[in-house]
């Protein structure tokens, strides 16, 4: 009651700040970014699997794609396709990703040298030099540092949703694909096993 | 007593069940399943199996429908996936091991048309004709010999493990290997060309004299022939065999240049043999 209005605010930043520090403590000490409880320790857990089985399927089919890989996606350019096995493409979209921060860098260098700030988009911004202007559609004008900048983020956006879905799409299909080999050479064997065959029970002994 | 034995009996039949194995009659099932949807990606995912059920095939061939339709069932699968070279060792091999004037007709237009990016029309034909139907039943050494040398002639680089696999077979089963066969294991090995693989191979004499020993083949490609082998060695430790080759090879007239590689391949050598014995 006797505080005043300042104090007050002060009290409230306070209780923000430990609200926010409270809740990154805990997920420091949470073991995966999960929205639904992770209740299976996949460490210990051992399927049985087919004889025919290779080491490259089964890693397909054991593997996920979850949020914190999403996040890995992002400091590590082709991290989704790097992790479902697909190097090819993975290196595709490192490249791309170098090629979008190069032209962040090469912005950034031209914009420090003139002693403005690193981005600096604005569509309405007029200058009396005509060559640091590119003509886009009809009178519509723009800065070329701007036009490097938008370019660079957009490859550096794209390539990252495309490692993520594309990634987590072709992971699914492969999955599908060994799910429908095992699914249906087991029905096949089954049917094989009781066709022509009179129920019994017996043992016997291989050497 | 009866009820344990009756519970035993029942967890082995239980056990036997849950391990068996795919037999060759599902993965022929499968085989003509996938190839009829022509899915790669399925046809792909299923190589591996199909190749190791294959490899049992052509060791001991029974002559029986299974074995016979899975052979050609897999040269139908890589035909789809565009490896044509693969396709027409598993219609050779169909042709030769286990022989089927009635299946003929199924494959002949596969094997046309994975044999015209090799051979041209004539040679084809001649090709057929000597895999043709014959009355022995008894498989025997030449047939395998058939089988690789014609398996050669195709110059594929992709197909040798399967020739090596014809090959360890013939070692297994009858114990002796032609000349020419050794050599031509030798000369990938140390990982020849396919182009200079073709212009040796017909001049290779079928006796026990080395490749690069044999004054058939032409000094330049004889020369070749040592450089690759000297680098394959010493890359792989394998000294000793490097310093019988550099002394067969410091015995030819050499020119200055090759002179100077030979001097650099034996410090090489050297350096090896000697971390090798630290």
């Amino acid at each position: 009651m006797f505080l005043s209005p300042y104090f007050n605010c002060n009290v409230m930043k306070k209780k923000g700040f430990f609200i926010i520090f409270f809740l990154m403590s805990i997920s420091l000490f949470s073991q995966d970014f999960e929205v639904y409880p992770h209740l299976q320790d996949d460490l210990i857990k051992v399927t049985p699997i087919p004889h025919t089985t290779t080491i490259y399927e089964y890693r397909t089919l054991s593997r996920n794609i979850r949020m914190l890989d999403a996040f890995y996606a992002i400091l590590v350019p082709g991290y989704i396709h790097y992790y479902i096995g697909d190097k090819k493409t993975g290196n595709r979209l490192l490249a791309w990703r170098i090629i979008g921060y190069t032209g962040l860098t090469a912005v950034y260098i031209s914009n420090k040298a003139r002693g403005e700030s690193f981005i600096n988009i604005n569509p309405f911004h007029t200058s009396s030099d005509e060559n640091e202007y590119m003509n886009i559609v009809g009178n519509w004008k723009l800065k070329k540092e701007d036009v490097v900048t938008t370019i660079s983020l957009g490859i550096i956006i794209t390539t990252y949703l495309y490692d993520w879905i594309k990634g987590k799409v072709s992971l699914q299909k492969q999955q599908e694909t060994i799910r429908y080999k095992f699914g249906l050479k087991a029905t096949l064997e089954k049917e094989r096993l009781h066709k022509n065959t009179i129920p019994a029970v017996g043992m016997y002994i291989k050497f | 007593m009866k009820k344990i034995f009756f519970v035993f009996s029942l967890f082995l039949f239980a056990i036997t069940r849950l391990f068996a194995q795919y037999s060759d009659t599902t993965e022929l099932a499968y085989l003509q399943i996938i190839n009829a949807q022509s899915n790669r990606d399925l046809i792909n995912n299923d190589l591996h199996d199909a190749i190791s059920v294959t490899d049992k095939i052509l060791y001991s061939p029974t002559n029986n429908f299974v074995d016979k339709n899975l052979l050609v069932e897999t040269a139908k699968s890589f035909f789809i996936t565009e490896k044509y070279d693969i396709t027409l060792f598993y219609l050779l091999a169909q042709r030769i091991l286990l022989p089927d004037k009635h299946l003929e007709s199924s494959y002949k237009n596969i094997f046309y048309e994975a044999a015209y990016h090799y051979f041209n029309k004539p040679q084809i034909d001649s090709l057929w004709i000597i895999t043709t139907f014959k009355n022995e039943k008894n498989i025997t050494a030449k047939d395998y010999y058939l089988l690789a040398n014609l398996s050669i002639s195709l110059y594929s680089h992709s197909l040798e493990p399967f020739i090596y696999k014809i090959i360890d077979i013939v070692n297994k089963k009858y114990g002796t290997l032609p000349y020419s066969l050794q050599h031509w294991t030798f000369l990938t090995i140390i990982g020849l060309k396919e182009k200079n693989i073709k212009q040796i191979f017909s001049l290779i004499k079928n006796n026990k004299t080395e490749v690069y020993k044999q004054s058939s083949i032409p000094t330049k490609l004889r020369y070749k022939i040592y450089r690759k082998a000297l680098n394959h060695y010493i890359k792989n430790n394998s000294c000793r065999r490097a310093k019988e080759i550099i002394n067969d090879y410091s015995q030819e007239n050499l020119s200055l240049l090759l002179n100077i590689d030979l001097a650099i391949k034996s410090i090489r050598c050297k350096i090896k043999s000697c971390c090798k014995n630290n």
